[in-house]
């Protein structure tokens, strides 16, 4: 009850702070201006925000089960950054190319790449919970520099930046559909939940329950390929939200995937909405880009979930 | 780097000395930016680190030996040609290919004026730069500058008026309309804005053009802004340039981007005033002849004058 | 034994590839230009990677493992994130940020306190795990990057011009006042290293064991601390951040010298460092064609080797 009425203010309050002068009388009163803004603009833009911070929140959450970690999330096992990198191989090797050609190679290079790091970790059964993320970050990085390499190799690095920086100012009805596949994809997600919960507990463990252990765990993968493709491809690069938002939920709900997915999405939604209307504000009337304000928050949070980590002590 | 090999040959040294004794040489001091620099005129191998500067040589039938090669856009095609030295980029001057082609003039960039200094170790070196605070007036200056140390003067002059009375048709026309504009650059699917005292402030300040939001923060670099913006903002007139494309990534993603309900808008999209700037001549070889040129007819093309 | 051989060794590859670096074209006309030009971008790189590999022996050694480095820890992240700060509260006009001196020293300063506090957080837990460790080090450092980058997207973009000069410092465009005068800290640190070289010995042997030998740790873990600051500073300043560039060096070293001294030890990874630097600059402008920045090159190598360390140090 409170928390739909949390999201309710939430989302009023983004639909009205924006560059334009609207108010709500003029909506009321049917003011066509005010209703181009309202319906072209602030709407779809709620929405994305809505989509994404809830689509890579369960990307998270499916991410920790599968690979067996609290740490693991898009963000920490490499899979943003061959998105990105998928992204970039798209706009050099195809340039005239239409959206899908893009999307295509992105959602490609980000499957293989989660496929490649989770096939890597089964193969050496970490029991060490920061290992994973460690590595991921890793992973990342190295993936990371590949791309850079191309960028400079055709004189996009400065383009490179302004595609990784994740931003909404420029969502608008017409352009921020795809991200609606979040929707089918947490279903999905949801719908797999105690499949998902039973893999986390180890390969023999799935298989004497008689689950085919390889298929759930390639489900989970594509499910988190799909919603970091599209918001990569939509929005651009929001790092940690994935990691922080499940882990967060569940230090209050306990450990149950299918009770919290509903839950992760939403303070997902929350957190992003949240970012985003302080991005709005912090230099009105123009903006800060939201990635910058995550990767801060998520960076402090991420270092307190490491700091009382009672595993490490 | 091919570069790097030292082409000092006694044969190089016998025809550069042979060519040089032609033309009769003054010693006169020229003004720029960065103070002053006393050559002889007429100089013969001529290093140029900017694309502008290039522009306005190429259009007085001057060669330089060595340039800038990155970004040239199609006109200066020619310069590719491997007998024009590749001198560095923009940001990184390679000074030893520069000491090495023995020049006796360069003409330096805006992105290499600070490494003005260093540059005048080799040979006298004058700054090209366009000054954002004033498109026009600094280019004139430029020009005036080229002229002097060429012997061109006459030849300046003309194209000065030419330019001239084209930008003033156009401001009066536009000053009389009292036109707002709101000039934007799409950037990798985002959109930033540029004011008055912006590397594109040329459209206000020479042509006349209100600002169609005031208060774009004083900036060379743009802000980011929403479609939101450009919605309230509703200018007459729109100019864009789309960086992608200006870079070489030819497609028109910039124009993609500008089409939706917000944009469609406004009083510049409904009366068809949007224009999609030349990138190459506003971005990159901005000071240059042709691209001032370009420039002018960028800005007539959104207006209704016949 | 061996190991004087390999030093030795070291030392004549360092200086021949420094040879190759000053000498590569020149010829009686234009010996005196290429000179001026050559030797402070040959210096700055020179007196980098010198205080990168020590600043990373010296950090492992108080830390007592070997896959800490400085800048994994997020130590140079925090160098640029000085440098917008400063920015941010003189302005980017102000002598502090302008005058290369005065700016070394302010972020020098500043370096020391916030590497104090950052060092603090990281040891405070008694036997914390050096996975976790790294993990918070790494985290860290995007966290400071990010900050720096919030910083620069609210503050004036002119003055953002100046940060984002100084804060990519090229091998090409190397402020040349700056480099002669870090030869004096650097000079200064490394007699002062191999005063205390045989104190540092002991370290390896483990925090408990270098006590009971009656050595002040806590004492000489704050000097070091502020002498890696120091490092941090000129390497950083110098050439820019070089994310694994330590380790790497760190590591190769330790595989080629048996020796746990760290009079050799410092020698042996300052020189094997600028053979790799030199070494990779040279490759970068030659065979490459300046087509990538040599930290793209570094951090793709650097990254496998990370995780190959990380891997092998887990199997064991």
């Amino acid at each position: 009850m409170l928390m739909g009425l949390g999201i309710i203010i939430l989302g009023l309050s983004s639909l009205f702070i924006g560059a334009a002068d609207m108010q709500l009388q003029a909506i009321l009163a049917g003011d066509t201006d005010a209703l181009t803004i309202f319906f072209v603009s602030r709407v779809p833009r709620l929405i994305a925000i809505c989509l994404a911070g809830a689509g890579l929140s369960v990307a998270g959450l499916v991410m920790q089960q599968v690979c067996q970690n609290r740490f693991a999330s898009p963000s920490t096992t490499g899979t943003i950054d061959c998105a990105m990198l998928g992204y970039v191989f798209a706009l050099v090797f195809a340039s005239n190319s239409n959206s899908t050609v893009t999307m295509l190679s992105i959602f490609t290079f980000s499957i293989l790449g989660t496929l490649l790091f989770v096939q890597f970790l089964q193969r050496l059964k970490f029991k060490n919970v920061i290992l994973v993320p460690l590595i991921g970050i890793m992973y990342g990085n190295i993936v990371g520099s590949l791309t850079t390499f191309i960028a400079y190799k055709y004189d996009l690095v400065q383009s490179l930046s302004a595609w990784t920086v994740a931003n909404f100012s420029s969502v608008l009805r017409g352009n921020f559909e795809l991200l609606y596949v979040a929707i089918p994809a947490s279903i999905l997600a949801y719908l797999y939940a105690s499949r998902f919960s039973a893999a986390s507990m180890g390969e023999s463990f799935a298989k004497n329950i008689g689950l085919d252990y390889k298929k759930v765990v390639f489900i989970g993968v594509v499910i988190v390929a799909v919603l970091s493709s599209s918001v990569v491809m939509i929005v651009g690069m929001i790092p940690f939200l994935g990691l922080i938002v499940p882990n967060v939920v569940s230090l209050f709900k306990g450990d149950n995937m299918r009770k919290n997915l509903p839950f992760t999405a939403y303070w997902g939604a929350v957190l992003v909405l949240c970012c985003d209307v302080l991005g709005r504000v912090v230099i009105f009337p123009y903006e800060v880009p939201i990635s910058m304000i995550i990767s801060i928050v998520g960076g402090v949070v991420f270092i307190y979930l490491v700091m009382r980590d009672k595993s490490n002590a | 780097m091919k570069a790097l090999k030292t082409l000092f040959t006694p044969l190089a040294l016998a025809t550069s000395l042979t060519f040089s004794g032609f033309a009769l040489a003054d010693t006169i001091t020229v003004q720029h930016v960065a103070g002053e620099t006393t050559l002889d005129t007429n100089p013969q191998r001529v290093v140029v680190m900017g694309l502008g500067s290039l522009d306005v040589l190429d259009t007085l039938g001057i060669e330089p030996v060595g340039m800038v090669k990155t970004y040239l856009p199609s006109y200066l095609e020619k310069y590719q040609a491997d007998e024009f030295k590749n001198v560095g980029s923009m940001f990184e001057p390679d000074f030893e290919t520069i000491f090495t082609l023995k020049p006796d003039l360069i003409i330096a960039s805006p992105r290499t004026a600070p490494l003005a200094e260093e540059l005048s170790k080799i040979a006298p070196t004058v700054v090209f730069q366009v000054d954002s605070a004033g498109y026009w007036e600094s280019t004139q200056q430029n020009w005036r500058m080229i002229g002097k140390i060429f012997e061109k003067e006459k030849e300046i002059e003309e194209y000065i008026t030419q330019y001239q009375t084209q930008i003033d048709d156009i401001r009066q026309f536009v000053e009389a309309g009292e036109i707002d504009a709101l000039t934007v650059m799409t950037n990798g699917g985002n959109l930033s804005a540029f004011g008055e005292q912006s590397r594109f402030s040329s459209i206000y300040k020479d042509f006349g053009f209100k600002e169609a939001q005031s208060g774009i923060v004083e900036s060379t670099h743009g802000n980011l802004i929403s479609f939101e913006y450009v919605a309230s903002a509703n200018p007459s007139v729109m100019f864009v340039l789309d960086r992608d494309q200006a870079l070489g990534r030819g497609d028109s993603a910039g124009k993609a981007l500008l089409d939706n309900d917000l944009v469609n808008g406004t009083k510049a999209a409904k009366n068809n005033h949007i224009t999609i700037m030349d990138g190459n001549a506003w971005y990159l070889t901005a000071g240059g002849m042709d691209a001032t040129q370009v420039m002018i007819d960028d800005i007539r093309s959104v207006l209704d004058q016949e | 034994m061996r190991d004087r051989y390999k030093l030795i060794i070291l030392a004549v590859a360092a200086i021949v590839i420094t040879a190759v670096f000053l000498g590569k074209g020149l010829n009686a006309d234009n010996y005196q230009f290429f000179l001026s030009r050559r030797s402070p971008k040959v210096l700055a790189i020179i007196f980098a990677s010198i205080a990168i590999a020590v600043s990373s022996l010296i950090f492992q050694t108080i830390t007592n493992n070997r896959i800490l480095t400085p800048s994994i820890m997020g130590f140079d992240s925090l160098y640029l994130l000085t440098q917008v700060l400063i920015v941010s509260l003189f302005g980017g006009m102000s002598s502090l940020f302008i005058d290369a001196k005065l700016n070394f020293l302010a972020s020098t300063t500043l370096m020391m306190l916030f590497s104090t506090i950052l060092f603090g957080l990281y040891f405070r837990k008694k036997g914390a795990n050096i996975f976790s460790l790294l993990l918070v080090g790494v985290v860290c450092g995007s966290l400071f990057d990010s900050i720096a980058q919030f910083l620069m997207m609210v503050m004036d973009p002119n003055e953002f011009m100046n940060v984002q000069d100084s804060m990519f410092a090229s091998f090409n465009n190397v402020n040349g006042e700056l480099v002669y005068w870090s030869m004096f800290p650097l000079a200064l640190i490394l007699i002062y290293l191999f005063k205390v070289a045989s104190t540092l010995d002991v370290f390896w042997l483990g925090k408990d064991n270098a006590t009971s030998l009656g050595i002040n740790t806590d004492k000489v873990v704050r000097k070091m601390m502020f002498v890696i600051a120091l490092l941090i500073s000129i390497s950083t300043a110098l050439i820019g951040p070089v994310l694994f560039f330590g380790l790497i060096v760190v590591a190769l070293t330790r595989q080629l010298f048996s020796s746990y001294q760290h009079s050799v030890l410092v020698t042996a990874t300052s020189l094997l460092a600028v053979v790799m630097l030199l070494g990779g600059q040279w490759v970068v402008e030659n065979l490459l064609g300046f087509q990538t920045t040599i930290s793209v090159i570094i951090n793709f190598f650097g990254g496998i080797y990370f995780l190959f360390l990380l891997l092998r140090n887990k199997l064991n």
